[in-house]
């Protein structure tokens, strides 16, 4: 039997259809609306509740010195922050205001206003945490809680920079930020190559926020940034740094800057700028006296900007950022320019009087009466003004501007440092359209004009080059994370400025300077060097001067060119006198260190000292026999000698004095030093013999007129009897230039 | 009225008393009332004794019931085992993973640290420490350019035999040197 629908049934059936369609249009309707006209918003909702993103600082690269010794590394570290809206009582604040300033060093005062900001959710504490404070402070924490101090003080990962070194190189290395970043010197000029790329995890997490199994996680990794390897060899450059220090100190100098350079490369082996900084504190003024004369400023502005400017001049590399008159260092570059011209030869001979007119001034010389008849070796040697400004005039302007520019006067030398001085014709030069009679004298014996050490160094270190301008550098090659090398510098010849001859004759000049003219202080036995003396009067400041010396070694075959400036320094303030001593003993430890064989010339030979013999293990009549060209000096009643001061090949003078002991454990006998200095070589010997010491001499010996400055210990220090002074000797005659 | 003529005379029959029924008369006759509905296609429903089983049959099946059970049991055991293997296997996963996460941290943390003590040594053997302690404390002395010997290695390369003879290309003497030498000493 068929049965039909009933009415009622099918209009049932009808609106539960009609019901199930609306649900259905709208399920399709909210699918499109979630996933096509707000997918994007949904899709960055549903990354933020499901994913977990963490960046991945990338490591900074590391510089090396050119023998690959760290300079500057990073590692990771910790940062430390409270939260303060978790301080609930007055016990909980007091617990991280003592517990964090007692474990971070950090002032309390601070810590606790800090603290007191409850409305802020995150204070920053301290950065640049090492491992082991964080564990202290992480137990302290734990010490404590009952007072749930982990919900007030965080740790979060940091990185930080060494600099084992502390001051070591700072003004070319540079310092990093807080974010990092390079702030000065080699970090901030490579900043982009040391930084790398940071790298991400993305990690699925769960519903209670944790992280899910590595399966739901990418990592991107970080890409670490590439080390540098500078041409600065650690040990030229801490003889550099070690006799500016010593420097500042014997002349009271306000500062005083000093480069090495290799001379066939330009490659920069030190640079220096004293004072300079610790890079680990660069924000802490190195200069005590300078800090607590700033701590006591009660103006609170005035102390701000004080401190400021305390540490940009420190931070400063005066080598590259600051310029001075060269004064008759320059001297050098005008009589190259003249004899590669033909303007002057080696047999042009000069009458200085005293002085020249030029326009309408009477240029005197610096020496009073004049140095009379002189060859043009002779004028460099006496660094006579009115000759150089003769020679200047007879190259005239324009040839002369030809070989201002061609030494590189006119333009940055292209050093990969940031901030060097940029020059500016009309300001820091003579333009050649404003170089008249007067500007052009001037400027032959190197006044009126300004460069930076780094031009004149570069210029003198054209003339041990064979004429060859190179561009100083500083960064040798770039290394990638696993150290294979990825770019490595060539160096640059700008041009040949002079040739090759009048390269090597303007050498020759320059070593006399130094064996017999105003240099001779940078005398160094068995070496030869070349160079030249300069002093200049700084502008605007009456009675302030800078003496420099700039030359390079060994003068037949150069391998270094040197520049040491001493800015205002205190007393004697000419190059020959305050420079060239400095230079000279630098050389010496240079050349040394560089296994440059030492030539010794037959008059030379006489002056090098003689040698401790060995007496250990002898009796003592033997080693008196073999003692013989000294004094020997017996303690004790044994028949063996037992220890000797000095040791056994210590280079001391015949005749000094040599003490042996002939007991165990006989106690070491001890004198007074006595003053040695504005002697002789001999009143030295004797008065140090004559105390039961020995000396050794260091310095100018070349010339006869020669007097101690110096000695390496000091007088009235008591000292063990026999031991060796060094003392310093240079000459004070004839050493003034212009 | 089609609803009374539906039922026929026999059908009242049963509402009369008995004896009246053989009080009737013999003209009465139970009609063959047609079955109502024939039942068609479908075949008549036979209830079919089952045999008696054997002891054997039985014990047969017994068996194969039981091997069929077991079959179950093993596979579900199989699936619960998968199943657990997978759990644990995800266990150890979140363990290692775990594990690895908090080994690279400390890996992490312990390479920051070799970078700080490396840098502090570093700092304890700068060159100024060194040569203080060399000078001070083992009261050394700098070497001086006339202790050191120089080896001239900047000619070309000679064999010494023994004897002393110097053999270079340059005293090396003529063939026919050689051949009168040897005939004098011949």
């Amino acid at each position: 039997m068929h049965t039909r629908p009933s009415k009622r049934m099918a209009t049932r059936a009808a609106l539960a259809m009609a019901g199930l369609s609306v649900a259905f249009l709208y399920g399709i309707g909210a699918l499109i609306y979630a996933g096509l006209i707000n997918g994007e918003e949904n899709r960055l909702k549903a990354e933020r509740n499901q994913l977990s993103d963490t960046q991945i600082a990338a490591e900074r690269g590391t510089i090396y010195d050119s023998n690959m010794n760290v300079l500057a590394k990073s590692a990771s570290a910790w940062l430390i922050y409270i939260n303060p809206s978790q301080i609930e009582t007055e016990e909980q604040k007091e617990l991280v205001v003592n517990g964090l300033s007692e474990i971070l060093g950090v002032d309390a005062e601070s810590v606790r206003t800090k603290a007191e900001k409850t409305e802020t959710g995150y204070q920053k504490i301290a950065g640049e945490v090492e491992t082991d404070v964080k564990e202290a402070l992480e137990a302290y924490i734990d010490e404590n809680s009952k007072a749930k101090l982990s919900a007030i003080i965080g740790i979060d990962p940091d990185t930080r920079r060494y600099y084992p070194y502390s001051s070591f190189a700072s003004t070319i290395i540079g310092f990093t930020n807080s974010d990092d970043q390079g702030v000065g010197g080699i970090e901030m000029q490579y900043d982009d190559d040391l930084t790398g790329v940071s790298g991400r995890i993305i990690t699925a997490k769960n519903a209670q926020q944790g992280s899910m199994s590595s399966d739901y996680e990418t990592t991107y990794d970080a890409q670490p940034g590439e080390s540098l390897v500078l041409t600065i060899d650690e040990v030229i450059q801490y003889y550099l740094e070690q006799s500016l220090d010593q420097a500042l100190v014997d002349t009271g100098a306000k500062y005083a800057y000093g480069i090495v350079m290799d001379v066939d490369t330009g490659a920069i082996l030190g640079m220096t700028s004293k004072p300079d900084f610790d890079l680990n504190n660069p924000r802490q003024i190195s200069n005590t006296a300078l800090s607590e004369k700033i701590a006591a400023i009660t103006d609170d502005t005035q102390r701000a900007q004080e401190t400021t400017n305390a540490l940009y001049a420190q931070w400063r590399n005066r080598t590259i950022s600051d310029t001075y008159e060269p004064g008759s260092v320059f001297k050098t570059v005008v009589v190259s320019a003249a004899l590669e011209e033909g303007v002057v030869d080696l047999n042009t001979t000069y009458t200085c009087t005293g002085g020249i007119q030029v326009a309408n001034n009477y240029q005197r010389c610096w020496k009073a009466g004049g140095h009379g008849h002189e060859t043009l070796t002779e004028g460099l040697m006496n660094s006579c003004n009115p000759f150089f400004i003769t020679i200047g005039q007879a190259l005239g302007e324009e040839r002369f501007y030809k070989y201002f520019d061609a030494f590189g006067f006119t333009e940055k030398t292209g050093i990969d440092l940031p901030a060097e001085a940029k020059p500016v014709a009309g300001k820091t030069y003579h333009a050649l359209e404003n170089m008249g009679i007067s500007e052009l004298s001037s400027s032959s014996f190197g006044q009126t004009f300004q460069v930076s050490p780094i031009q004149m160094i570069t210029a003198i270190n054209t003339i041990a080059n064979g004429g060859k301008l190179m561009q100083p550098y500083v960064v040798d090659s770039k290394l990638d994370s696993d150290g294979n090398v990825v770019y490595k510098t060539t160096p640059t010849v700008k041009r040949q400025v002079i040739s090759e001859k009048t390269a090597s004759t303007v050498a020759d000049m320059m070593e006399q300077v130094v064996s017999i003219g105003t240099g001779k202080n940078a005398y160094v036995a068995g070496y030869h060097v070349a160079g030249k003396t300069g002093t200049s009067e700084k502008i605007g400041i009456e009675g302030a001067y800078i003496a420099s010396f700039a030359g390079f070694a060994p003068a037949d075959n150069p391998e270094i060119s040197i520049l040491i400036a001493i800015d205002e320094p205190t007393g004697e303030h000419g190059g020959g006198a305050v420079a060239a001593p400095i230079a000279g003993v630098l050389l010496e430890k240079i050349m040394t260190y560089l296994n440059i064989e030492p030539q010794y010339e037959d008059k030379e030979l006489s002056n090098v000292a003689s040698v401790a013999p060995s007496l250990v293990g002898k009796t003592v009549g033997d080693a008196k026999v073999a003692a013989s060209k000294f004094t020997v000096k017996v303690v004790g009643s044994g028949d063996k000698v037992i220890s000797q001061t000095p040791a056994a090949g210590q280079q001391m003078h015949t005749g000094g004095v040599i003490v042996v002991y002939t007991e165990e454990d006989a106690a070491k006998q001890t004198a007074t030093v006595p003053n040695l200095c504005n002697m002789s070589m001999s009143q030295a010997n004797s008065a140090a013999v004559n105390a039961g010491f020995n000396i050794r001499i260091s310095g100018n010996t070349n010339s006869g007129e020669v007097l101690s400055y110096k000695q390496s210990i000091d007088a009235g220090d008591e000292a063990e009897v026999g031991s060796v002074i060094t003392v310093y000797f240079k000459s004070n005659v004839d050493v003034q230039d212009g | 009225m089609a609803k009374v003529q539906k039922y026929s005379d026999a059908d009242f029959a049963r509402f009369e008393s008995p004896g009246a029924a053989y009080n009737r008369n013999a003209a009465r006759k139970i009609e063959e009332v047609p079955p109502l509905r024939q039942p068609s296609g479908k075949p008549d429903m036979r209830l079919v004794q089952k045999k008696k089983k054997t002891a054997a049959e039985a014990k047969r099946e017994m068996r194969l019931a039981s091997r069929q059970a077991a079959k179950i049991l093993a596979i579900s055991i199989f699936l619960l085992s998968m199943l657990a293997a997978l759990l644990y296997s995800r266990l150890r996963v979140d363990e290692l993973t775990r594990e690895v996460n908090s080994v690279s941290a400390k890996l992490t943390e312990a390479q920051g640290e070799n970078v700080q003590l490396s840098m502090q040594l570093d700092s304890m053997i700068s060159l100024e420490n060194v040569e203080e302690y060399a000078k001070n404390t083992l009261g050394m002395t700098k070497v001086e350019g006339y202790q050191m010997e120089y080896i001239d290695l900047s000619g070309s390369d000679q064999v010494v035999v023994s004897g002393d003879k110097t053999l270079s290309s340059d005293n090396e003497t003529s063939l026919i040197e050689k051949l009168k030498a040897y005939l004098k000493s011949e």
